[in-house]
């Protein structure tokens, strides 16, 4: 079943056109690797898919929920179908790690006190953190715990679709490979389905389903992760001739 | 500027809950901007005490009109600016960084995909308490600075406290109380705005956030003494 249609998106920043007559689909319980170079629309596209951003042209359809034309309110509807995880830990500096990742559940769910200490126990077991980190303020925290903490967040909503965007920037490369671990897992034990943003081919080898290579807006390659070998793209050919050096 | 306006405006009953935000933003612009702010107009009274005195000598050959005239001056004028424009050095340049931080750290977008409105939790209560602080610290200022004019009128112009007090009376009216105060809360809503308005704008990077915090200080203190001239202006009409 198709969970996510995009239909000829485009998306401009002044006279940059940043996404260019983008159309793909994306099924339910899919695990989507974008990937591309910097500056070829990844992270505005999945802005795109929850309204933080609001393309020109083109048709976004969550769930049979069109976007197309809505205003800021009627974004709420498909942002309870989603999370995401943002490039940067995006937490809330004057809160505690609790009080960010009960922070959805107090707005959007009427779930009592006790469903929610149990909930934020969950979520933080699922990302491998110790409930010890609890009280602490995010600047108590490393950088690969804060982006721990931020996916902890998105998960205690339950989403049914998971956007991560660029989850392991900035992460050394242990951390790198549990967050990537970590994606997968946690893919499959909430059932959601995930698009993942990424330079890292390495990671998407590992847990894509389905690869979707942008530049200068445009899909250039849309299959699986093992057929990539076979396009004739040489940007997907340079990206693929990385991984086999490494 | 004008939709920021209006979604300010529109998150402002909503904001009212947000009571912890506003009691730490209180804190944040009032309690600890205070001796600051006490520090600075008590000796901007000084000054304005020594000059008027120093004045009225060269032109009139008397100061005894130095009681009336620097208490009209402090609470016409300078409690509320040098208040309001200490306050945007301290306050606005903390809150236009602050806010910054959380748009290139996309706070603000993942606010808005919890479905929280920015405006209601990051712009209003800021608004809130700013306005409730300024009155606070103003009218604060203001008894604080009359008290050092009468204090150095005393002890450098001889001038008796209680003279000071007669003359004092004889000068003020209460509405110049009402329109300090009035000023204060112009002034306490300006800074808000603005820093919060530039902050939403930032661009990425340490660069672009203190492009953000310089450009908002200029245009709030600009706006403040444009602000200023308006409202004495239209104050003007009351005497």
């Amino acid at each position: 079943m198709t969970l996510i249609k995009v239909e000829n998106l485009e998306k401009s920043f002044g006279d940059r056109k940043i996404l260019n007559n983008l159309t793909f689909q994306v099924l339910a319980g899919e695990i989507l690797f974008i990937l591309g170079q910097s500056g070829t629309g990844k992270s505005v596209l999945l802005k795109c898919l929850v309204g933080l951003l609001i393309p020109e042209k083109g048709k976004i359809i969550i769930d049979q929920f069109d976007l197309t034309g809505r205003l800021e309110k009627d974004f709420q509807e498909v942002r309870r179908k989603c999370a995401m995880v943002f490039q940067n830990p995006a937490l809330f500096d004057s809160l505690t790690v609790e009080e960010n990742i009960a922070f959805g559940l107090h707005r959007l769910t009427t779930f009592n006190k006790m469903e929610i200490n149990n909930k934020i126990k969950k979520a933080v077991e699922s990302v491998q953190l110790s409930i010890k980190i609890l009280h602490k303020k995010p600047n108590e925290l490393s950088y690969g715990q804060q982006k721990r903490v931020s996916l902890a967040r998105s998960l205690v909503l339950e989403p049914e679709i998971l956007l991560f965007d660029e989850p392991t920037t900035g992460l050394d490369p242990v951390s790198t490979t549990a967050i990537n671990r970590l994606i997968g897992y946690i893919s499959k034990e909430y059932k959601t389905t995930s698009l993942v943003v990424s330079h890292d081919i390495q990671c998407a080898f590992e847990i894509a389903q389905r690869v979707l290579f942008l530049d200068k807006g445009q899909v250039i390659y849309n299959d699986s992760i093992q057929n990539i070998h076979l396009s004739k793209q040489p940007l997907v050919q340079q990206f693929f001739q990385e991984i086999q050096l490494k | 500027m004008i939709h920021f306006l209006n979604q300010t405006r529109l998150a402002l009953p909503q904001t009212l809950r947000r009571k912890k935000i506003i009691f730490e933003q209180i804190d944040f612009i009032a309690v600890q901007s205070a001796p600051i702010i006490l520090i600075s107009v008590a000796f901007a009274a000084v000054v304005t005490v020594l000059e008027s005195s120093f004045h009225m000598k060269l032109v009139i050959q008397s100061d005894s009109m130095v009681p009336g005239f620097s208490s009209l001056l402090i609470l016409r004028e300078l409690g509320a600016i040098v208040t309001a424009l200490l306050l945007t050095s301290r306050v606005g340049a903390g809150m236009a960084s602050e806010v910054a931080g959380q748009k290139v750290s996309e706070q603000i977008d993942a606010l808005r995909l919890l479905g929280i409105n920015p405006f209601e939790f990051i712009v209003a209560p800021r608004l809130v308490a700013s306005v409730i602080s300024t009155i606070v610290l103003v009218a604060i200022a203001n008894v604080v600075s009359l008290y050092m004019s009468m204090i150095v009128s005393s002890q450098i112009l001889s001038i008796h406290p209680e003279l000071f007090w007669q003359m004092m009376n004889r000068f003020v009216e209460f509405k110049d109380y009402g329109f300090s105060l009035i000023k204060a809360a112009a002034f306490g809503a300006l800074i808000p705005i603005i820093s919060c308005y530039f902050g939403f704008q930032s661009e990425s990077g340490a660069e672009g956030v203190g492009r953000t915090t310089t450009k908002s200080v200029v245009v709030t203190s600009i706006l403040i003494i444009v602000f200023d001239f308006v409202l004495s202006y239209i104050f003007s009409y009351f005497y």
